[in-house]
């Protein structure tokens, strides 16, 4: 291609909507890496891809539905998770399958092409309006400034929440507030990089910077930046060699992922020599 | 039993924290000590309470209280109940009392039922406050070693219950945090990562994390368990000597320390005359308090094998008596 990607308008807003959603996703997936949350993760990104299906099987907008849909399953599932009665093992494979058959049923019931179901599938970062860019920021702004106005607590909360709650943090209520923000954030992942791969964005990132430093601060600096990169470096992959651009975007975050996970010094120098030796 | 049951409980005292107020001694915030009480009063007081899980009592107390100062050890086997009894002490399981009906067929009236902690009613929806003041030390668990807060940040965080939402952690907590580091001997890890310290090393963190919640009651969940016996003997000094250094003061510490370990009840090195680190041992058996009493009554041969179901012997190792099962 012999233009820059930075003259037209529509990839202006893509290349925005990959960092914000990296930036929004990478603050939500950090809570989900250290509290080893990332099932309930796939549970709200589902929930809320179903959701939003369901909505335009009966002609409704899907985003408010996808919205109610992802705080619901919050709610159910995280006093489940909380109480230790459900495992993440099963509550993953039930909701996962529970949630596809839903979206395939809504797909059979929806009339004439399907492509805005599709849409919600896979995200559709290159044709993103102006109005998710917009939610996409609120969302971000809002993850960022509640992380650092509440800094302590999140700090206690997500590292060792029984010790959070032992001390008089109002650990239970940081805890669903992490949920609800989670449920928020994949709504308005939806429309750019859909139901399925917003997963990846919410995890590859954090993990990433969980690799590579032990201060929390930095950790979320480092899942942000991680998060911002793969947005854009997705979008920019997927207009140089003309892939689908949510595909090369987790893509993206899964390579960072790799290569922060090799060169962990976090990582056991002894595994290292073994495995360099084998 | 030879528990007392006060004709007068501690009241007031939740009321003035449910607003988040610090209280008036609190080393954090710089205040002068409150003059010394009169009468001692029991900070803990438990009747008639019971906590049941999926149709299950598991624990049944008719009686539990612990004064202002007091340092009491609870032994008794697994099940026994002994950790929900410290849940229910600082707020983390929501206690029910004894139904009338459960004791009294045919009776319709409210019970004599009492759960309070430091005058807060711990059956309230905001029985949770009392943890700003209720310092738990947990049992040891693992820690994943990549976590990302260092011994001195996990130390400070004692004090963000007292802060509250809207303060920051400032020089003052952190002077605090770090003068318990030294206070509990790991002051030289303090910018290590938490996940990378050994048993001894978290345990000593979380006892000094305790200490930085400036606690009036410290709870004590099987402190040396899964440690060496280096690693015990330091920590069991440790806690008496945090207890015995408030004895005197405006303040003085309550400390309930659940243990296995019955020959922790007495301590002191070689050529050392016998210490005890307790004023008082509650056995407890199926969430019910079996007996009560002075440290030098608890180590019976046959009540201890009753309670354990196991044969156990009490010798003498000097002036020392020692647990052998």
């Amino acid at each position: 291609m012999g233009s820059s990607p930075f003259d037209h308008a529509f990839m202006l807003h893509a290349l925005a909507a990959g960092a914000l959603a990296g930036v929004a996703c990478s603050v939500a997936g950090v809570f989900a890496v250290l509290m080893r949350l990332t099932f309930i993760g796939v549970c709200l990104a589902h929930a809320a891809f179903a959701g939003g299906l369901l909505a335009l099987a009966f002609g409704l907008p899907s985003l408010p539905a996808a919205l109610a849909s992802s705080m619901v399953a919050a709610l159910v599932v995280g006093p489940l998770a909380d109480r230790g009665e459900i495992s993440p093992d099963t509550a993953v494979g039930i909701v996962f399958s529970a949630m596809i058959g839903v979206a395939v049923l809504c797909m059979g019931l929806l009339p004439g092409p399907k492509t805005e179901a599709l849409n919600l599938f896979w995200g559709s970062i290159l044709t993103v309006r102006p109005r998710d860019v917009w939610l996409l920021a609120a969302v971000a702004g809002v993850a960022v400034v509640g992380v650092a106005v509440f800094f302590k607590e999140v700090q206690a909360v997500a590292c060792h929440r029984s010790v959070a709650a032992a001390v008089g943090i109002p650990a239970t209520a940081v805890f669903y507030a992490i949920l609800l923000q989670t449920g928020v954030t994949v709504t308005a992942c939806l429309p750019s990089v859909g139901g399925l791969l917003v997963y990846s964005l919410l995890v590859s990132p954090a993990a990433a910077a969980y690799q590579l430093t032990y201060s929390l601060g930095r950790m979320f600096l480092l899942a942000m930046f991680f998060g911002a990169l793969s947005g854009v470096g997705g979008v920019l992959v997927a207009w140089y060699l003309d892939v689908p651009a949510g595909a090369a975007v987790v893509l993206f975050s899964c390579a960072l992922f790799l290569l922060a996970a090799w060169f962990s010094p976090k990582r056991d120098r002894a595994a290292r020599s073994a495995s360099s030796r084998g | 039993m030879n528990t007392v049951h006060p004709e007068t409980p501690a009241t007031g005292m939740c009321d003035a924290y449910s607003s988040d107020c610090p209280p008036a001694s609190s080393a954090l915030h710089g205040s002068p000590a409150a003059p010394p009480a009169a009468v001692a009063a029991p900070v803990v007081s438990l009747r008639e309470v019971a906590v049941v899980r999926r149709g299950r009592c598991i624990l049944a107390v008719e009686s539990f209280e612990a004064q202002s100062g007091e340092f009491v050890v609870v032994v008794g086997p697994n099940g026994a109940g002994k950790s929900t009894l410290l849940g229910v002490m600082n707020g983390f399981v929501r206690p029910a009392f004894f139904r009338p009906a459960f004791f009294r067929p045919g009776s319709g009236g409210p019970g004599n039922g009492r759960a309070e902690v430091l005058g807060c009613d711990m059956r309230s929806f905001g029985g949770w406050r009392v943890r700003k003041r209720v310092a738990l030390v947990a049992q040891m668990v693992d820690v994943d070693a990549r976590l990302p807060i260092s011994v001195l940040e996990t130390v400070m965080v004692g004090g963000y219950g007292r802060l509250g939402l809207w303060r920051r952690p400032g020089k003052a907590l952190r002077e605090l945090a770090l003068s318990h580091l030294e206070r509990t001997g790991i002051a030289h890890l303090a910018h290590r990562p938490f996940g990378q310290c050994s048993g001894g090393e978290r345990q000593r963190a979380a006892i000094a994390r305790a200490l930085t919640q400036e606690p009036d009651i410290l709870l004590l969940d099987e402190p040396t368990s899964a440690l060496d016996w280096h690693a015990q003997r330091g920590i069991l000094a440790l806690v008496a000597d945090i207890h015995a250094e408030r004895r005197h003061t405006a303040r003085p510490l309550t400390t309930v320390m659940v243990t296995h370990d019955l020959n922790a009840l007495y301590h002191g090195g070689e050529g050392e005359a016998r210490r005890t680190v307790a004023d008082r041992v509650v056995c407890m058996a199926e969430g019910r308090v079996t007996w009560s009493g002075p440290v030098a009554d608890a180590l019976d041969a046959e009540r201890l094998t009753a309670l354990y179901g196991t044969p156990i012997d009490i010798i003498r190792h000097g002036p020392r008596p020692v647990v052998l099962f």
